[in-house]
């Protein structure tokens, strides 16, 4: 697998900060794979986002030491408006993302940025509104949406661009359960339809490790683990009180230290009722 | 139902068989009759033809009680200004007296002008509003290819004033939940404590600016994607022959209107 991000002794400190933000030894996210980031608030997430598509460091003061590679590019070296072509970001506020005034106008702002033909806007637009269910509510303004279609909304007016990579940075914080759902059954259908790389950093893991492959957990800035989700669940250290597991991984953990369950940690509710067995 | 800037209006109407820009140029040529004339006979006919475009675009006509207080409000204010401040050739004939104040009808009549001819540009604001949204906004202009940047700051602009307000209610409810409503005081402790809104208001506007600025950054927009734009929008909503006849009639009505008041002593 090709990588499409490439850390190396990487280093990032915002100009007046007293410690790094953010410090990355060495990663490696493969193209095609989808990866969930986790760790507590102020850990390094957004450092990481805003790294990625190139914002860090072309418009944050600070200083960088080591190298981010994306696409082969280092950030350092290409441009943001370059790096924004190939690396689509989708924000926690969903309010503050809409750019126009009807959902078809923000639907296509990103594509006549790219300076794309009428018929190939017109035929991305029809497969977008498609993929995400969004027919009807084409013609609405921004304020007639709830919460969950206004980021559904603003996760389509990337993926329309069909960027190489795609970061949801947090995008479900700021919505009601409903709206969460949405969302990320909307993430699950982009997945299917389009094999492009997914970094997603997100609280909810309960729904979240459902949906990577891989989890990078960040903690005080620094990288504390990098690898498969079932051996994020299994390492995690489940008496730490900074991020919460799905409760069926808490449950099994519980089991495992009272002697009563043996075996690897399930994340997913199903996989959790199909493996125990009452003895 | 769909959602204008002052409103709900029903989807179907004959008025969206028109383009956005059409809609936009015909209010906007009608406005010159009371910019232009102060005869009240035409201003009057105004009034009455806009009356005609809201019954025929299907909008409540009930909607107007709602604007009643600024019409009363707006009579008073011109009639009291033509009371107290009229010239002096307006002050020959007097009317009647009230408390030492005198009504003279020349003062009066000019007022009554004056009132018709505001009440006509405020009917055609009105209506105007009724009928277009934001986005229809944006489209009428960049089909007439104004630059992008003018057209996508009135509509970020008109985006801006929707957000403010949600932003302000969210503060007003915040603070008052901390026991302060200014809702009850006099104007002097409201400007006083206008300070715990303005705060907040402002953290909120730079907070949004950088996250917004991120946003269209993300969708890959730069000074040098604002030339040579595809303009998919304007594409989109074609002008028809109903356009084009509607553009027609307005400008024939108006060229009419102009003359018989050149012709009309």
């Amino acid at each position: 697998m090709k990588p499409a991000v490439e850390f190396k002794d990487y280093r990032w400190q915002y100009e007046g900060g007293r410690k790094d933000a953010l410090r990355i030894p060495e990663l490696v996210i493969g193209e095609r794979s989808t990866v969930g980031v986790v760790g507590p608030n102020e850990q390094g997430k957004t450092t990481l986002v805003r790294t990625l598509n190139g914002i860090i460091p072309h418009s944050h003061r600070g200083v960088l030491k080591g190298e981010a590679r994306v696409l082969g590019e280092n950030v350092a070296e290409v441009s943001h408006q370059d790096l924004s072509r190939k690396v689509g970001v989708v924000f926690s506020d969903p309010d503050s993302q809409f750019t126009s005034m009807s959902v078809e106008e923000e639907l296509v702002f990103g594509l006549e940025n790219l300076n794309l033909p009428l018929a190939e806007i017109r035929g991305r637009l029809e497969w977008i509104t498609r993929i995400l269910e969004l027919e009807d509510f084409l013609a609405k303004p921004p304020y007639e949406l709830s919460g969950g279609q206004k980021q559904k909304v603003a996760i389509a007016s990337v993926v329309v661009m069909k960027p190489k990579i795609l970061v949801l940075d947090e995008p479900t914080s700021m919505l009601d359960p409903r709206g969460k759902e949405e969302i990320f059954r909307a993430v699950r259908r982009i997945k299917e339809e389009e094999r492009i790389t997914l970094v997603i950093t997100e609280h909810n893991l309960e729904e979240l490790l459902k949906i990577v492959d891989r989890v990078i957990h960040l903690d005080e800035g620094t990288l504390v683990f990098e690898g498969a989700v079932a051996d994020f669940i299994n390492a995690f250290d489940y008496s730490q009180d900074k991020i919460y597991p799905p409760e069926i991984s808490s449950i099994f953990d519980f089991l495992k230290r009272g002697k009563e369950w043996d075996g690897d940690i399930p994340w997913k509710l199903e996989e959790g009722l199909k493996r125990y067995q009452r003895p | 139902m769909k959602r204008t800037l002052l409103g709900y209006v029903p989807e179907k109407s004959i008025v969206y068989n028109f383009h956005p820009f059409t809609r936009l140029f015909v209010v906007f040529l009608l406005t010159f009759v009371p910019l232009l004339i102060l005869n009240p006979a035409f201003n009057g006919a105004l009034i009455v033809l806009t009356v005609i475009f809201f019954a025929v675009s299907r909008i409540d006509l009930k909607i107007f009680r709602y604007y009643l207080p600024v019409f009363v409000l707006l009579f008073v204010f011109i009639t009291a200004i033509y009371t107290f401040f009229a010239e002096e050739e307006m002050m020959t004939e007097a009317l009647l007296s009230v408390g030492g104040v005198t009504l003279y009808r020349p003062a009066i009549n000019y007022a009554l002008k004056v009132y018709l001819r505001i009440l006509g540009v405020l009917f055609l604001t009105i209506y105007f509003l009724h009928v277009m949204t934001e986005s229809e906004i944006v489209v009428a202009l960049r089909s007439v290819k104004v630059p992008f940047v003018i057209s996508y700051t009135l509509g970020l602009s008109l985006r801006a004033i929707g957000m403010f307000l949600e932003d302000y209610r969210t503060v007003r409810e915040a603070e008052k939940a901390r026991a302060l409503d200014i809702s009850e005081m006099n104007i002097f402790k409201k400007a006083a404590k206008l300070i715990n809104y303005i705060v907040p208001l402002l953290a909120l506007a730079i907070r949004r600016t950088d996250e917004f600025s991120d946003a269209i950054s993300s969708r890959a927009f730069s000074l040098k994607t604002m030339k040579n734009r595809p303009n998919y929008l304007a594409r989109k909503n074609r002008f028809k022959w109903t356009d084009f006849a509607g553009i027609c009639l307005a400008v024939l009505a108006i060229a009419a209107v102009f003359y018989l008041h050149h012709r009309i002593p």
